[in-house]
């Protein structure tokens, strides 16, 4: 089973600093689960344009992480911004379960 | 040095959508720190995104050889750009309070030497044709890497010592 992050990239950019690595692992978690709550309400509130716009900021980071699926999930969501609720309603539920697998494997590099 | 305003201290929130001018205070202060640039020992680097994640990545990749600045809108953008005159920026595209071209527009129409590298996620034609109008000096897809980012400082560092030769 493939890791849910490559985390060569960023480490590539860190440059083994373990300590703005770890500030970075926290910055991810408090933008995301912020993001995640945006595209949660622009789906309640039925605001495509809301929606894009997280899913979009959410792509970047998740891409400059390395959680390569999580990015494609955020795409996916950003290009079918105007499409159905309940399709919308699905990417997101797959968001957040794509999201829990990058924190639990974010964490264990931590500990 | 560098560093980036923070919004909890900072009692002013950029508007919705962000003025492409600066004040009479920012054109002043302008025109006095443009005087001092070549002067300056260590490169000024303005990194200009709203994502915290991302801009802390790129930051703190830089940081360490040069003077850096992080921007989350361009209304901060501004400020630092007229405060600073930065040599490089590095600049997202899409900004809450601003179009990222609108902004590379302005920051060349004051200062035609700013080198400007814009950013994205998004890998459409009309980003790269309308950079290209603005007449930025690059182009960088996101996922950052090293190489493109040091790539880019190495062209532009190239190109100061070839017109400070002429």
């Amino acid at each position: 089973m493939t890791a849910p992050v490559n985390l060569s990239n960023l480490r590539e950019m860190t440059d083994g600093d373990k300590e703005l690595e770890e500030a970075l692992f926290q910055e991810f978690f408090s933008s995301t689960e912020a993001l995640l709550d945006q595209l949660n309400e622009a789906l309640n509130s039925n605001d495509p344009e809301a929606w894009r716009a997280a899913a979009h900021a959410l792509k970047g980071t998740s891409y400059n992480l390395g959680a390569q699926k999580l990015g494609d999930y955020c795409k996916t969501a950003q290009e079918g911004h105007t499409g159905p609720h309940e399709e919308k309603a699905a990417l997101l539920m797959s968001l957040r379960k794509e999201y829990q697998g990058v924190k639990e494997f974010l964490e264990n590099e931590l500990n | 040095m560098g560093g980036s305003l923070d919004n909890k201290t900072d009692p002013l929130s950029p508007p919705q959508q962000t003025k492409l001018e600066l004040s009479a205070h920012q054109r002043d202060a302008l025109q006095k720190v443009l005087s001092r640039r070549p002067l300056r020992p260590k490169l000024e680097i303005l990194i200009v995104e709203d994502q915290d994640f991302s801009r802390k990545l790129l930051m703190g990749l830089l940081q360490r050889e040069h003077v850096c600045f992080g921007a989350r809108n361009a209304f901060e953008a501004i400020h630092y750009f007229a405060e600073h005159a930065p040599d490089i920026i590095f600049l997202d595209i899409e900004l809450p309070d601003q179009d990222g071209h609108g902004l590379a527009g302005l920051f060349k129409k004051l200062d035609p030497q700013t080198y400007i590298v814009m950013v994205t996620g998004n890998s459409y034609k009309k980003d790269v044709e309308k950079a290209r109008e603005n007449q930025v000096h690059g182009f960088i897809a996101k996922p950052y890497s090293k190489q493109s980012i040091f790539n880019a400082i190495d062209v532009y560092s190239k190109s100061k010592l070839k017109r400070s030769s002429l």
